[in-house]
């Protein structure tokens, strides 16, 4: 057997286990070291790769953005602020058509630029936005399916978790992904206020249920200096965290770090930490530490093994002979991410894929930072589309009104799965959108 | 470390054996969960050191690349146990529900094979370590701040060992559910005592 079919079976058999129900890490780890044993037919060789990967791959000051991200992701839903920036955008928009729903598309862009995480946002809007726009009438699955649909915002909005990984596996600039999130995030917000505004315009029945009232003012009226109360901290929390970055005083590293502290005194501020919360929020953060940086070390063993393997270097210059340009390229590559969507997690995708296609996008000369963009809008959509969207699993955990079904949740969220891939074709014909910001 | 569980070999009180080991997770968790913290608060010191006093804290840089592959390898056991470990449970969801049987089987095989890996990884691993502690091997400059490399080698080796048996045990758990009456066990293979 070849050394490319060896790779192949390898990819092959790792797609294979992880749909079984094997831990992601253990799959890779497992048969990266089977095709290096096999490839170089040497039992030590293989199992020295493992022992120093798990030295090496993780030993960098640059990994620390990733615990010190999520726990500010952490503190700041703890904190309340989610509720805060949806009453203020509700005071914002609550009058228009379908308000409620631009005004959760407004509160999730907001909190997004102080989460890395989808999940972060799906579960806490699941609690603060959905009772509320089912109290004013709205159709059920058109308020998970907003709630769902905006929380993809958290992970492509900086300070982004998928941004950081990309960041990691291709050695790009973290900071440089960050500023580049920024439009797109943007752009998706304002298309999905829009699609909301058709859709509450266009087929108000499926907005709301006929006949309920259409005065959206909730019972209380905020004040602008009640609002302006309200936003002033998370607005300062941004542009400490992105401005520092952007302005270049802090690494990654450090704005996760200053972040965290900032929205841990958030979290005190507002008396929503006791000794037990926060060090369930430490646990917690630790664990989805784990889960990623061990899926980093991993992705490292599988990247090796792709390398060894020839595989990438097979595969780039068959495109090379078949004159594929790199919009022939791209299309497919986005095809597949979008496929393995659909039946895996996000940093999975991220960790499969990245190493494979990194080598054979290179020779085209493309700009990685707008490359991680696409990526990253790609491997969102599979948060939100059946039958594995983490983020629709989120949204009907966390829902208190059993009686919407995981059915309800992704067919609500469709309108906005398509609004995404509209998207995510524009940030790949107009590579400024995402890199206009970039310096 | 935690090699001591040591009497397998009494079926009456599996319980207690297992809350021992437990505890050696939930301790090693701990003391990771804390790190992040003090992570936290040395990388703002460096910062507002610098920033203010213009005096940096030497060493910060290399202390949290050592610190972060010492937290993941502390808390990598109790991330699995607590079921924390990504996987995509859609086909052992499905199994559970409709063939139990062949549901814990799968699992089971799932944690025994988790359990090689980490062991493999184990034994490759021993040797770093016992490099790093013969021969003194330091990070960080001559005269300025030095580290020593050897205690983030010898978490490595624990943290698999701990990996280790949480694969064995929690195997051990789909296979007795196999056997047991009770075929049908809800959510995913970590048991939540």
């Amino acid at each position: 057997m070849s050394n490319i079919q060896i790779g192949v079976l390898s990819i092959i058999g790792i797609l294979f286990l992880i749909y079984a129900g094997m831990h992601v890490a253990i799959a890779l780890t497992l048969l990266s070291f089977l095709g290096v044993w096999f490839i170089r037919g040497n039992w030590t060789i293989a199992s020295k790769l493992l022992a120093l990967a798990a030295a090496d791959s993780i030993s960098g000051y640059i990994f620390g953005v990733v615990p010190l991200f999520v726990l500010m992701g952490m503190f700041i839903s703890i904190s309340g602020i989610g509720k805060d920036t949806f009453d203020v955008a509700n005071r914002l928009f609550g009058r228009l058509g379908g308000g409620l729903g631009i005004a959760t598309v407004a509160a999730n862009a907001v909190f997004a630029a102080v989460t890395g995480i989808s999940i972060a946002s799906a579960a806490v809007f699941t609690k603060v936005a959905v009772p509320e726009m089912m109290r004013l009438g709205y159709r059920p699955r058109f308020a998970v399916g907003v709630v769902t649909g905006s929380s993809v915002l958290g992970m492509l909005i900086p300070p982004s978790l998928l941004l950081i990984l990309f960041g990691v596996l291709t050695e790009t600039s973290i900071g440089d992904l960050f500023k580049a999130g920024i439009m797109p995030g943007i752009v998706l917000s304002a298309g999905f206020s829009i699609a909301i505004l058709i859709m509450a315009y266009r087929f108000p029945g499926y907005v709301r249920s006929n006949g309920s009232e259409n005065r959206e003012n909730g019972s209380e009226l905020m004040s602008p200096a009640g609002a302006l109360g309200k936003l002033i901290p998370i607005a300062l929390l941004i542009a400490l965290v992105l401005g520092g970055i952007y302005a270049g005083w802090f690494t990654p590293t450090e704005s996760g770090a200053v972040g965290a502290l900032g929205a841990l005194v958030l979290a005190l501020g507002k008396r929503a930490l006791s000794w037990s919360k926060l060090w369930q929020v430490l646990t917690e953060t630790g664990h989805v530490t784990v889960s990623i940086l061990f899926l980093i070390i991993s992705a490292n063993i599988y990247g090796r093994m792709l390398a060894l393997s020839g595989i990438t270097g097979f595969v780039g210059t068959w495109i090379a002979e078949s004159g594929l340009g790199l919009y022939a390229v791209l299309s497919i590559y986005l095809v597949v991410v979008l496929l393995m969507g659909t039946i895996l997690d996000s940093t999975s995708i991220m960790m499969i894929i990245v190493p494979l296609i990194y080598p054979i996008i290179q020779p085209f000369g493309v700009n990685f930072v707008w490359f991680g963009l696409v990526t990253v809008i790609a491997i969102e959509v599979g948060l939100i589309t059946p039958p594995l969207g983490i983020a629709a699993y989120v949204v009907k955990s966390t829902l208190d009104d059993q009686s919407i079904s995981l059915n309800d949740v992704f067919a609500g969220a469709f309108p906005f799965v398509i609004i995404m891939i509209l998207v995510l074709a524009l940030v790949v014909i107009f590579p400024q959108i995402s890199l206009i910001l970039v310096g | 470390m935690p090699d001591n569980p040591g009497n397998q070999k009494n079926p009456n009180k599996p319980r207690s054996r297992r809350f021992r080991y437990s505890d050696i997770t939930s301790v090693m968790n701990s003391i990771g969960t804390a790190w992040v913290f003090v992570l936290l608060v040395i990388i703002n010191m460096d910062i507002g050191g610098r920033a203010l006093f213009n005096h940096p804290i030497r060493g910060v840089p290399e202390i949290v690349a050592l610190s972060i592959t010492a937290c993941v390898f502390l808390q990598l056991a109790h991330t699995l146990k607590v079921g924390r470990l990504t996987r995509s449970d859609l086909l052992l969801n499905w199994l559970h529900k409709k063939h139990p049987g062949i549901g814990a089987l799968l699992q089971g095989l799932h944690h025994l094979i988790g359990a090689v890996v980490m062991m493999i990884m184990f034994k490759a691993s021993l040797p770093l370590f016992a490099k790093a502690w013969r021969l003194d091997v330091y990070v960080g400059a001559e005269g300025d701040f030095m580290a020593p490399v050897w205690p983030v080698k010898l978490i490595i080796i624990v943290g698999c060992v701990a990996a280790t048996i949480q694969f064995i045990l929690l195997a051990w758990n789909d296979f007795k559910s196999l056997g047991g009456r009770e075929l049908l066990q809800p959510g995913s293979g970590s048991d939540s005592e």
